[in-house]
């Protein structure tokens, strides 16, 4: 049966424009689909490849434009690495102690690609597909987006580097058939399954390790070299001189593709010694990493019950498949054709321009992408009950009913985490809400409807009735602080609207999203601010609220800059209660587990 | 592929063509109905995966948000809707034991969930154990591949027993077949 082309209301319309922006680890790569041709931005030294590196001296710099030479210690690398941690954590950015959250260092690489993207193209382009690891879980997820949409980026859609990398193969190179994704990039590895055919591409399974890739040869180069130091301590050397050797390493694996023995000579803190590097030291240095590729690689496999043999060839991603060892290694385990004839450097932005591009203008090719991690609740005992398995197509809504477990029980609590770990402790705990104004009925007789609703961009939204009540109560609880997708687009689309200059845009935009995160914040702990403050505080503490929440319907910065501040300000003394009181639950329980 | 709708935007009673009004063109809600007919597929134990897999891809082509992202809202609550509900249907008619409780349901005999046949059968409990016991205890990868082949042709056996059963229209019998079922497809799985 032929499908019936609808025609889309924007068909007649010119064609819309949107960027495909890969934020690597290493280097940035943002493209574009003009005219029926992917072009790939160049800044002011006409390179495409962008150092994902933040320099902070009496002003911002970034990418090709920090002098190294003057500004190391500095400078930030590989920022995208802290994602999977805690993408708010501060980090120290330099000498003077200053600290930045790594959203923050990110959102400084994204305000810079659409500077040269604005110039290059000599228009102002604000649409545009973000591209993340697979692996990625949510947090990290949300990070990134948060940092995009501060740089004033409309993101149309987050979506995963191998898929993207996988769509250029399909689109280009006409490739059909099964085929797996090797993706290994400067700190993530990702490997995805995927099934190609005429206006289709779907994702089987995907996989991967968000902490591994090029840098970790790097580390472990230098970990060689030091060994020539025997009296030298890691932790002795300073900031910059590790930057420095790690530089000096990482050119040494990009040069070891044509020689085969060499010996360098290495000065460090006034020391000179001869290290001597030879394939076969190079060789096990490298057998750790893509050993451990190969592992997750078979795990896929299995996962998906799809057999090697059924395998149509392996793509390799990512600029670490540049180096001649990884190629040479994966077909020698899994004996398949190797494909890299799309630059492994750009193949996902690439991807990422002809998907935004289909997504604005319409197309007849469908996309469908898979979740890489488990979703689930933290049950009795700290074990993970999973609510949506690792490797569902998205989006995905699928619900769950709990109950109480003590007779009038009138709140429960509900920790969202994501994972493959039995015990909750070993995943990551994405939230935590407290479900309060239960029907106080006897244990088990209650029944709460929670819904995880997972969407295109792999963003999960939680929410909750109680059944038993009869009023439907629907609580709307997100993972963390977060905002979705539309929250921000919302503010970035009106904040456009009404710019005059665009540093100013935003600024503005910044101070929005803060703002209405913090006021996200309060509202996620609306309960405890109740039972803990006076009335006069939390009547405060509610006008306050309702009066930013008014400002950020216009565009004063100041104003709202002021009412944020005016608000912590006047949670700091909850913030500390808090404290306080969850520091007794802990003593509390404490004592009697001592007890029995 | 027509339906009769009633349009939520332009409000005529009217037929969809691909789930889009006729009228005003606007995407529809897919409504209540069970995963067979979302599929058109025939109501056999057995399904054909390539015409499951077919109709999947259609039907996600009209509804998937990517086909929805410069539309207004609510034909984006209506998109991200039904292809979260599409690919549920497309999840539980891949697998046995949730086909076969559809199935089950269809035709009209429902599954008692207080009864847990599993701890009442003993030679069923029996012979799960023996099996658990012979994963736990493998050596090398020979061994693996036996107990697995092992395991797929007793999967196979009552795949075709329940299909039989269908026929018949036997279905307490299949309830406990696919008790068995579910217990074989978790060793397998976990084997992997």
């Amino acid at each position: 049966m032929n499908l019936v082309k609808i025609e889309e209301p924007n068909t007649s319309a010119k064609e819309q424009k949107c960027l495909g922006i890969d934020f690597g680890t290493t280097n940035s790569v943002c493209s574009i689909k003009i005219d029926e041709k992917v072009i790939f931005i160049e800044d002011s030294n006409k390179k495409t490849l962008i150092p994902s590196t933040v320099c902070f001296n009496t002003e911002v710099k970034v990418g090709n434009e920090i002098d190294l030479s003057k500004s190391l210690g500095n400078t930030i690398f590989s920022v995208k690495r802290n994602f999977t941690d805690n993408p708010d954590k501060q980090i120290i950015i330099n000498s003077k102690n200053e600290g930045r959250s790594s959203v923050e260092i990110a959102k400084e690489i994204f305000s810079y690609l659409k500077k040269i993207c604005n110039v290059f193209l000599n228009e102002d382009v604000s649409d545009c597909i973000v591209t993340v690891p697979a692996y990625y879980d949510e947090r990290a997820r949300s990070g990134i987006m948060r940092s995009a949409f501060m740089s004033g980026f409309n993101v149309r859609r987050l979506i995963n580097e191998p898929t993207a990398a996988a769509f250029a193969y399909g689109l280009e190179n006409k490739k059909r058939g099964k085929f797996l994704v090797y993706d290994l990039g400067g700190g993530t590895f990702d490997v995805s399954l995927l099934n190609l055919k005429d206006n289709l591409f779907k994702v089987i399974g995907t996989s991967g390790d968000s902490k591994l890739g090029g840098d970790d040869f790097d580390q472990l180069l230098l970990d060689h070299v030091l060994s020539f130091y025997p009296d030298l301590e890691k932790n002795n050397l300073s900031y910059d001189d590790i930057i420095l050797l790690t530089k000096e390493c990482k050119a040494i694996k990009e040069k070891f593709q044509s020689i085969d023995n060499f010996q360098l000579e290495f000065e460090i803190k006034g020391k000179k010694k001869k290290v001597e590097i030879n394939t076969n030291i190079f060789e096990k240095i490298f057998d750790k990493i893509i050993t451990k590729t190969i592992n997750i690689t078979d795990q896929l496999l299995k996962d998906c019950e799809v057999d090697i043999n059924d395998v149509d060839g392996i793509i390799l991603v990512g600029g670490s498949t540049k180096l001649k060892l990884i190629p040479k290694k994966i077909k020698e385990y899994f004996k398949k054709n190797i494909y890299s004839d799309l630059d492994p450097d750009l193949v996902v932005s690439y991807g990422a321009a002809l998907h935004g591009y289909e997504l604005l203008n319409g197309s007849n090719n469908l996309l469908l992408d898979v979740t890489p991690l488990s979703l689930g609740i933290e049950t009795m005992g700290g074990l993970m009950e999973k609510i949506i398995p690792r490797n569902s197509n998205i989006p995905i809504v699928k619900e769950q009913t709990f109950t109480t477990n003590e007779n009038g029980q009138t709140s429960i609590i509900i920790k969202i985490i994501q994972g493959e770990r039995e015990t909750s402790d070993k995943n990551t705990l994405l939230g935590e809400f407290i479900l309060s104004d239960i029907e106080p009925k006897p244990a088990g007789i209650p029944r709460i409807k929670v819904r995880f609703s997972l969407d295109v961009d792999g963003m999960l939204f939680v929410s909750a009735i109680d059944e038993s009540s009869g009023s439907e109560k629907n609580i709307v609880i997100k993972t963390g602080n977060d905002l979705n997708i539309e929250e921000m687009r919302k503010i970035v689309e009106s904040s456009i609207q009404n710019a005059k200059h665009d540093m100013d845009t935003r600024l503005l935009i910044e101070s929005k999203i803060k703002a209405s995160r913090l006021i996200n914040e309060i509202e996620n702990v609306r309960d405890q601010i109740e039972s803990l403050c006076s009335k006069k505080d939390i009547e405060s503490i509610n006008k306050t609220t309702n009066m930013l929440n008014t400002e950020l319907k216009k565009n004063n910065k100041e104003k709202i800059e002021n009412l944020v501040e005016i608000l912590n300000e006047k949670t700091k003394d909850f913030a500390q209660k808090l404290i306080d009181k969850n520091f007794k639950n802990f003593v509390g329980k404490d004592l009697d587990v001592l007890k029995e | 592929m027509k339906h009769k709708v009633l349009c939520w935007n332009c409000k005529t009673e009217t037929e969809a063509f691909e789930y889009r009004c006729n009228i005003c063109k606007k995407i529809q809600n897919i409504g209540e109905v069970n995963p067979y007919d979302l599929f058109s597929l025939k109501k056999n134990f057995f399904i054909d995966y390539d015409e499951l897999d077919n109709k999947y891809f259609q039907l996600q082509n009209i509804f998937h948000p990517d086909k929805f992202i410069n539309s207004a809202n609510r034909e984006k609550e209506i998109s991200a809707f039904e292809s979260s509900s599409i690919n549920n249907a497309y999840n539980m008619l891949v697998n046995n034991v949730d086909r076969i409780k559809i199935l089950l349901n269809l035709n009209g005999y429902n599954i008692d969930s207080n009864n847990n046949k599993s701890l009442t059968d003993h030679l069923l409990l029996e012979e799960i154990m023996d099996l658990q016991n012979r994963c736990m205890s493998i050596e090398n990868d020979n061994e693996k591949l036996k107990i697995k082949s092992e395991i797929k042709n007793k999967i196979n056996k009552i795949e075709s027993q329940i299909n039989e059963n269908f026929k018949k229209k036997k279905f307490s019998e299949i309830e406990n077949l696919s008790v068995k079922l579910s217990y074989l497809e978790k060793i397998n799985k976990n084997l992997n």
